[in-house]
């Protein structure tokens, strides 16, 4: 058989070749995942973006991020569109105000991110976001006057200063401050820069001078001083016989920082001739020109309704006594108020002095104050409470920390009077021998009511003691010691090793609740009567309010001192509306919270 | 000339040679070869880079994992050349599957593609042992004959608009030799079936790159290509 080999071969080489083709690996694997969202805050100086800043020379800004699960790649920062420079990782940065031209410039910074999102993109690092928010620059070198005159009115008893806008930029806030006689200064912060006035809640003496100092990073600027020589007292006008019976007096409204419900006419006998709401009262006194003496008492609304700035002030028939803090003494003016007059219309003021003692405070029902006295043995703490009855300024009780707590080493701080509650703080002595290099401890507060069995004497018949584990004891009221001998508290009671206990508390002479401050910021609110009860504990927040306020952080070594700053949130934005000055003394006073420089923040 | 080149020289120039001898018995034939573990030295190289995306967070998945696919080989010999019965021939083999290992999202994906390919080229000698009149026939044969392997990886990695790729191509050479016997039932004419059993005896070698870089495994154990294992073929021929 003879065949032609070549066409099959030909075949077979072709079906071979057609059948190599290779093979085409198959099969998808899609993965969902969600696509990333911007949810990135990026703040200068704690103030969001579109906030303005005014800056004249060197100005740092501090940079605060939430990034969240991000991770940042970079970020610059811009004024007006020009480069800064690269501030990746760093959380500050400066700009020279005085080589930016005068006017309204802005900050871009420039933050670049992960995603995070989890995607091929992202893990591979090339998924970014970019986030551009701006800050307003507002530059003004030079310095703009403040040059109208202050003035000033009286308002339902309060002195209001006015003054007009200020004309120039960037400043942040008006400083109002006002000096007395003593040079005692008073400063309000007025953070609304389109406030054009103020209503004066504190005590102003006799005559005040008052300044409206703008203040502003870098500069002030101050106004014109405003003396103002306060009407505090019942100036008689016009003792005018109207016929042969009958006189009409007509006197001026003082300033009583509140409302008043009425005048009336007395005698020095106190034989009443009539009352007014108004400024004038005819009546027909007796024995007129025979040397009586008559006086015009003007009383208050309501103490309940008048917003005192410390609620420690006295009205007691023209009887006005208010602590003086800053010079630890106690100041009280009688008849400051009043205009004690005859027929000849002899005006009397009297200053009387009184015992010199610390960090004074007044009995709700103002028949008692107390303060500090008689210090430690190192000299450096207060262990006495001396309580005086504010009528005739006589002292009817001393306490003494050594008279029942000898062995402990404490001093005595905050001393609050609240209804008949008096409340103080004990602190452990830095110069315990015992405990030498350790921080200062709080021990505890104590709460002394007056008693029954001793007419006018603050009794004690219980001391609460809250101790150091004192979120636990106070709850549980296991830590209230109910005992009839002050002796029969053993010292091992008292537990010395510190935690959350207020490092302050302050009472509210309305209502018998009072705050307790602790270091951690923690507010709780308390009722005092008829036992210590936690009403509600509030995490820096006061519910079913606008507003709240925290206390600043910041703690010093020993963790007890806080930061002097009084922060007003905004419940709603979480933000800072206001910073307030704080020297470490606050008040309550019903809905109010209030320093002693006289800031008020309504708390619920 | 490269090896693999020479090699397709050589045994185009033996066929040409052989059918130009008219005298020969020419017989070709096809067959399905079933072979076992023909591929099992590949799995490791998915895992390895499953493994390798692992450590960058990325969860890839292997889609698809050298299946089992269709091994033809085609056969040509020629009898009456050396003697009445001893049969010379050889065999031409191709096979290729792969596997993909991949991962996708909204933001891009990442595709690792293996594409597997074997040529393999053998000569045997065939000395029937058993003939049943003219319709059945038990053949024993012997063979040798070299493997080409290639496994080519494509990297592809496409974020949002922007991709790339890469390709990278792995070799690899083995000898092989092959006893076998084949039972052939004749049909009609010179139409025959034929059923074959056999050993295959593979000298393993390392996947390389151009580089000479070698395949290792992700516990750094080299990848090595190895046919060798029992093997089972069924085909259909035709003597002239």
């Amino acid at each position: 058989m003879k065949l032609n080999f070549r066409p099959i071969f030909m075949l077979f080489f072709s079906f071979s070749l057609s059948s190599c083709e290779p093979y085409e690996p198959q099969g998808e694997n899609f993965v969902e995942v969600a696509k990333p969202e911007l949810n990135v805050g990026l703040q200068l100086n704690n103030k969001n973006p579109g906030v303005t800043f005014s800056i004249y020379g060197q100005n740092n800004f501090t940079i605060s991020r939430n990034l969240g699960n991000k991770r940042e790649r970079e970020l610059t920062v811009f004024v007006d569109e020009k480069l800064v420079g690269d501030f990746t990782f760093k959380d500050s940065f400066s700009i020279d105000g005085s080589k930016l031209s005068d006017g309204t410039h802005t900050i871009k910074i420039k933050l670049i991110t992960s995603t995070s999102s989890g995607s091929l993109a992202d893990k591979l690092k090339t998924e970014y976001i970019t986030y551009s928010p701006t800050w307003n620059l507002m530059v003004d070198k030079q310095l703009t006057g403040f040059s109208n005159p202050l003035t000033y009115t009286i308002e339902d008893g309060f002195l209001v200063i006015n003054w007009q806008k200020y004309s120039g930029i960037g400043f942040e806030y008006y400083n109002l401050k006002y000096i007395d006689v003593y040079r005692n200064e008073i400063s309000n912060r007025i953070t609304d820069i389109n406030t054009t006035s103020f209503k004066i809640l504190t005590i102003p003496l006799n005559p005040s001078t008052v300044v409206v100092e703008l203040a502003a990073k870098g500069k002030k600027v101050s106004s014109p001083v405003l003396n103002v020589a306060i009407p505090t007292q019942i100036n008689l006008l016009s003792p005018e016989r109207i016929n042969e019976q009958e006189y009409k007096f007509t006197w001026s409204r003082p300033i009583l920082y509140g409302p008043i419900s009425q005048y009336s006419v007395v005698d020095q006998y106190g034989r009443s001739y009539g009352n007014t709401s108004d400024s004038s009262l005819t009546c027909i006194p007796s024995r007129i020109g025979q040397g009586v003496e008559y006086k015009i008492i003007a009383t208050p609304f309501s103490s309940n309704s008048v917003k005192l700035n410390l609620g420690t002030r006295i009205f007691n028939n023209f009887s006005v006594a208010w602590p003086d803090e800053k010079n630890n003494r106690f100041l009280h003016y009688n008849s400051t108020l009043s205009t004690m007059f005859s027929i000849s219309g002899v005006d009397v003021a009297t200053k009387i002095s009184v015992p010199q003692i610390n960090k004074p405070v007044v009995s709700q029902d103002l028949t008692y104050f107390a303060g500090l006295s008689g210090k430690s043995i190192n000299g450096k703490y207060w262990k006495q409470i001396d309580i005086y009855r504010t009528s005739d300024f006589i002292k009817i009780q001393s306490i003494n920390l050594d008279d029942f707590y000898p062995t402990i080493y404490g001093y005595v701080e905050s001393v609050m009077m609240n209804g008949d509650h008096l409340v103080f703080n004990v602190y452990e002595d830095d110069k315990n021998p015992n405990n030498n290099d350790k921080p200062l401890k709080f021990l505890g507060f104590f709460s002394i009511s007056k008693g029954k069995k001793v007419k006018d004497l603050f009794y004690i018949e219980n001391i609460k003691l809250i101790t150091a584990d004192a979120k636990r004891a106070i709850t549980s009221s296991g830590a209230v010691y109910d005992i009839s001998g002050i002796s029969s508290v053993a010292i091992s009671d008292v537990p010395v090793n510190g935690g959350y206990l207020p490092y302050n508390i302050i009472p509210n002479p309305l209502d018998n609740s009072f705050i307790g401050i602790y270091y951690d910021g923690k507010v709780t609110l308390f009722d005092l009567a008829p036992s210590v009860i936690v009403k509600s504990e509030f995490d820096f927040k006061f519910p079913n309010t606008i507003n709240f306020f925290g206390l600043s952080q910041n703690l010093d070594v020993a963790g007890i001192e806080i930061d002097t700053r009084i922060l007003l949130y905004n419940t709603l934005s979480n933000t800072i509306i206001s910073t307030y000055s704080y020297d470490g003394s606050c008040y309550l006073y019903g809905d109010y919270l209030i320093t002693s420089l006289g800031y008020q923040v309504k708390w619920r | 000339m490269e090896m693999k080149n020479k090699f397709y020289f050589l045994i185009g120039f033996f066929i040409i040679a052989l059918s130009l001898n008219v005298q020969a018995q020419v017989t070709i034939s096809g067959n399905r070869i079933f072979a076992f573990g023909e591929t099992s030295d590949l799995d490791d190289i998915p895992n390895a880079i499953v493994e390798l995306y692992q450590k960058e967070e990325i969860e890839m998945k292997v889609t698809d994992r050298f299946p089992a696919r269709p091994n033809y080989e085609v056969r040509v010999s020629f009898g009456n050349i050396f003697g009445e019965n001893l049969k010379l021939g050889g065999s031409f083999n191709y096979f290729s599957t792969g596997s993909k290992i991949t991962y996708a999202d909204y933001s891009g994906e990442i595709n690792e593609i293996l594409v597997f390919e074997r040529k393999s080229f053998e000569i045997f000698l065939g000395q029937p042992i058993y003939s049943s009149g003219n319709r059945i026939s038990v053949i024993g044969t012997i063979s040798a004959g070299v493997n080409f392997s290639t496994v080519k990886l494509n990297s592809s990695l496409t974020l949002y608009d922007q991709s790339a790729e890469e390709n990278t191509t792995f070799e690899s050479q083995s000898w092989f030799s092959e006893p076998a016997l084949e039972v052939q039932v004749r049909l009609f004419y010179g139409l025959f079936i034929a059923g074959t059993g056999s050993v295959n005896l593979n000298i393993s070698s390392q996947l390389k790159n151009d580089s000479g870089n070698g395949l290792f495994n992700s516990n750094g154990k080299e990848i090595q290509m190895n046919t060798s294992g029992p093997r089972f073929k069924i085909g259909l021929g035709y003597t002239f």
